[in-house]
């Protein structure tokens, strides 16, 4: 079997059991940024089903909107929304390390263009590029939860790291490193959603 | 060929009529209606024309174009209303819905004159999860734009995050609907199921009680 089907079934299956345990802890500790978790995991969940069932029913990948994109790309956006809920009560100012390394990311997605377009690669350089500054900003601040904040930059990195990968692989059919990072990706993200449920439960 | 500008005229001028013998809540659901009616009709000329920019057939632009075109066409009004006339977090689910009743409705008749009207359990199907769909991304909108993310930046982030889920959700729907069987069956039969369980969800709310924080 195609690795490819493998790697997303793989993300599907888990992205779903996360979206079911963000709505399970919304209903237990009704919180906003319980809702927000679960609503970036279908999102994500949602990009990933469709990008496989494209290829399973058409036989090919998207071709002309992209369709999956624009739901991770949501995704991204709805994890930012929940670092600048994280972030509310804060003084923001430009500090210079977590602006240089979002200035970096911001620029790579527009510079190698790691969607179809430079429009839809701008929307990924957005939320992808202003969740790490938030990231890194609460972390030079020394503010609490400071995993949680560890564990969003990671997810930063990976995100950028697999288009940079993707970029130098030809053949998806097979294990090899893009399937690796995307694979540590997924599970980022299923560590991201335990250490905010754990600081909404802290709360 | 279809005319659908004249379906259009056909179907909203006796609701815009109806505006001026009418008053609150039903009159403003009227005007969504007809709203969601006229953004379906510029939706199929935007869809139309990326259809003929990128040379592709109706299959394609209905599993890749279509959903795009549409949430965005249909968030447009929505937006407008929000935030020129700033309404009250309640108003907001109702005018959503409203927007995307007119759509789905609008979108029927056409798929009814193309197709004609002779299959019953196949437009019984096709309006209970056309309906669905649209219905599904109006609350996602409306509850989100009202509720969830109301203040400051959160609105902007998350009117763009809430747009690409509806999008992806119906790009899903219309690959689905579009495939073989048996997938165009689970396409068919997820919307009437999320509806339903939604509407689960609805109902035992009072009882669980939920205050988002």
């Amino acid at each position: 079997m195609n690795f490819e089907i493998i790697d997303n079934l793989f993300q599907v299956t888990v992205l779903a059991c996360a979206v079911l345990v963000a709505v399970v802890h919304l209903f237990r500790h009704k919180d906003r940024r319980c809702l927000i978790l679960a609503l970036a995991y279908a999102c994500f969940f949602m990009g990933t089903l469709y990008y496989v069932l494209h290829l399973a029913i058409t036989g090919d990948t998207p071709r002309v909107f992209y369709v999956a994109e624009i739901s991770w790309i949501a995704s991204w956006f709805f994890f930012l929304s929940l670092q600048i809920m994280r972030t509310e009560g804060m003084k923001l100012c430009v500090l210079p390390v977590p602006a240089v390394c979002a200035g970096l990311i911001a620029a790579s997605i527009l510079i190698f263009r790691f969607m179809a377009s430079y429009l839809v690669s701008g929307l990924f350089a957005v939320p992808v590029s202003a969740v790490a500054y938030l990231s890194l900003f609460r972390l030079q601040r020394g503010t609490a939860h400071r995993r949680t904040d560890v564990c969003f930059a990671v997810c930063t990195a990976l995100q950028v790291g697999l288009f940079f990968v993707s970029a130098f692989m030809e053949d998806f059919t097979r294990f090899n490193l893009y399937f690796a990072v995307d694979i540590m990706l997924t599970l980022s993200l299923v560590a991201l959603l335990i250490l905010n449920l754990r600081e909404v439960a802290e709360k | 060929m279809t005319y659908i500008e004249n379906i259009f005229i056909c179907l909203a001028i006796p609701l815009i009529l109806s505006l001026f013998f009418t008053k609150g809540r039903a009159r403003s659901f009227t005007l969504f209606l007809t709203i969601g009616m006229g953004v379906c009709l510029l939706g199929a000329y935007v869809s139309s024309f990326y259809m003929g920019y990128y040379g592709v057939d109706t299959t394609v632009a209905a599993i890749e174009i279509t959903p795009v075109c549409e949430e965005v066409m249909k968030l447009l009004p929505l937006l407008f209303y929000f935030l020129i006339f700033e309404p009250e977090p309640k108003e907001l689910p109702s005018a959503a819905i409203a927007i995307a009743v007119g759509f789905a409705t609008f979108e029927n008749v056409c798929y009814l004159t193309e197709n004609g009207a002779e299959n019953f359990t196949l437009l019984l199907i096709r309006g209970i999860s056309a309906g669905a769909i649209h219905i599904l991304c109006g609350i996602l909108t409306g509850f989100g734009i009202s509720y969830v993310f109301r203040h400051r930046w959160l609105a902007l982030t998350g009117t763009a995050g809430i747009l690409g889920a509806c999008t992806g959700f119906h790009a899903i729907y219309n690959l689905l609907i579009t495939a073989d069987s048996p997938w165009n069956m689970t396409g068919y039969l997820f919307p009437p199921l999320l509806i339903a369980c939604l509407f689960a969800v609805k109902r035992s709310l009072p009882n669980l009680n939920i205050h988002l924080k």
